[in-house]
């Protein structure tokens, strides 16, 4: 494989090029699919990936590409990384790289991101504020879920 | 602009998952989208300590969520349970799972102060035919019936769980015909005395007993065996391994009979991690005297120590003169040796730096080794 072969260039939706190892976007088998089938060019348009997630979606990819080729190298630190990674991601953001996750078809990434959206809504209220979901029922409506869910509401 | 409305209800399903099933329950509040988007979540997690009050609203909610589920398929439901639920309710909730083709349990009955009874669990867990993945902990039962078919099982753990008798463990095993990884951790109060594994398919095995008594046999029979892990004190009246052409990895820590012909199953290991005795013999009661290390060169330098042995890790270093030779013989011999790592016992400064200063006169084989002492 000749050295040019070796990288590729991912284009977000706003033109945005980033110029990354195969190896680190082929964990998206969106991607790879695309490259199997050559329909593509060295150059792969993302159209439904803004320039900012994008960059922090190779960000993810780069560093698990580094562990997975190199065995075990400390899984724990890995999952630290993983952590430091969402933790401090807004709302949009979150959903965004869900969202790409899922078109890219990357995983692990995406059980990432919407354990992170599971673990910032603990409850009730934190699930209508974080997600921003307007309650459409009316008051008998809501009292009914609520005597069929009992145990679910009790705290 | 609501950015949860973009998402499909496959995406909202997964974030769902991730959530305990009470606080999926809840979320049917959330609005009409929601009512019965939780009624889809192919994951169901059951949690009796999280529960305050009365334990028939549990059960009840237990039942009808379970019961109202509509996942093309059910991936998983794991009862996290106490002593004080019902034996009825835990069978029942295992056969509504098993008739839904559940493809993964996870089943853990914490004790009771009382010394509680173990559950026994109901017979069609034992016949599912979608099975992929079982897991039981603490107080569990296995009293195995005679037909055992669970033809999907690839993963099996047992941990800290009754065996009815000795049979138990391998009629099971008998009816697992594509398991690939098993673990069984054995508690100390466990009463029956054979550990008999033989599974073709096997690729995984991790087994732990903190048991100190005697007991009868052990005996591991996985030819296609990758990793193993074996963590014990047992005193076996009869320890086998059949040989292993395929292990790749691993980690042995046995206190009373490992002998030779035990370890030589362990040949085809790429890395391996060794912590034990080796004397035949066990010695009842503490002894002030160390013995002496029971090690001679073989006539030959083994194969791995010529062609493969890359890093070499030596925890617990004494300096005894059996200690100096073995690590001599292995710093002389070990020709693709990239390092050595030895961590002395002892604190004493004056102490290492001889051992050091020892071990640093070595002629190595390898002319790219490192020696590592901390």
């Amino acid at each position: 494989m000749s050295k040019s072969e070796k990288k590729i260039v991912l284009k977000s939706l706003d033109n945005e090029a980033f110029e990354v190892e195969k190896a680190v976007a082929l964990q998206s088998q969106t991607i790879w699919v695309m490259c199997e089938d050559k329909c593509v060019g060295n150059e792969i348009p993302l159209e439904n990936v803004t320039g900012q997630i994008l960059a922090k979606v190779i960000d993810y990819c780069k560093k698990h590409a580094v562990v997975d080729g190199d065995g075990d190298e400390s899984s724990e630190e890995l999952k630290n990384w993983d952590t430091e990674f969402t933790k401090n991601m807004d709302q949009s953001t979150l959903f965004n790289m869900i969202l790409a996750a899922n078109y890219l078809n990357i995983k692990s990434l995406l059980n990432l991101t919407c354990q992170a959206v599971a673990d910032k809504t603990k409850t009730i209220d934190e699930f209508h504020t974080f997600l921003n979901i307007e309650n459409n029922f009316t008051p008998e409506e809501e009292a009914q879920i609520c005597q069929e869910n009992l145990w679910a509401f009790d705290d | 602009m609501d950015i949860i409305s973009q998402l499909s209800d496959d995406l909202l399903l997964r974030i769902l998952s991730c959530v305990r099933t009470k606080g999926v329950a809840a979320t049917s509040l959330l609005s009409k989208r929601w009512r019965s988007l939780w009624m889809l979540i192919p994951n169901l997690e059951y949690d009796d300590s999280t529960h305050i009050g009365d334990y028939k609203s549990f059960s009840q909610f237990v039942y009808r969520s379970l019961l109202s589920n509509k996942a093309p398929v059910l991936e998983s439901l794991h009862l996290n349970l106490g002593a004080d639920c019902p034996v009825i309710d835990i069978g029942l909730w295992i056969d509504i799972a098993v008739s839904r083709r559940v493809r993964e349990l996870e089943i853990s009955i914490s004790s009771s102060v009382k010394g509680s009874v173990s559950v026994s669990l109901p017979s069609s867990l034992y016949s599912s035919e979608t099975l992929e993945t079982l897991r039981l902990i603490s107080c569990v039962l296995l009293d195995v019936p005679v037909h055992v078919r669970l033809p999907a099982l690839k993963t099996l753990s047992l941990r800290l769980v009754d065996y009815i008798d000795d049979t138990a463990l391998p009629r099971l095993l008998s009816g697992c015909s594509r398991l690939e990884g098993l673990l069984v951790e054995r508690y100390d109060g466990d009463t029956t005395t054979d550990v008999t594994v033989v599974i073709p398919s096997l690729q995984r095995l991790t087994m732990l007993d903190q048991n100190s008594g005697t007991a009868g046999r052990f005996v591991i029979d996985a030819p296609c065996l990758k990793y193993l892990n074996i963590k014990d004190c047992v005193l076996y009246n009869f320890r086998q391994i059949e040989n292993t052409p395929e292990l790749a990895e691993a980690h042995v820590e046995i206190t009373h009979g490992a002998t030779q012909k035990f370890l030589s199953a362990l040949t085809s290991v790429r890395r391996l991690s060794l912590c034990l005795s080796l004397s035949e013999k066990h010695d009842s009661g503490c002894s002030a005297k160390e013995p002496p290390i029971g090690w001679k060169p073989s006539n030959s330098v083994p194969k791995c120590f010529l062609f493969s042995l890359e890093a070499f890790v030596w925890i617990g270093y004494k300096g005894r003169q059996g200690d100096r030779e073995l690590a001599t013989y292995v710093l002389k011999n070990a020709a693709c040796l990239k390092t050595a790592t030895f961590s002395p016992e002892s604190t004493n400064v004056g102490d290492k730096y001889q051992m050091l200063k020892e071990l640093a006169s070595v002629p190595t084989a390898s002319i790219s080794s490192q020696l590592l002492f901390d």
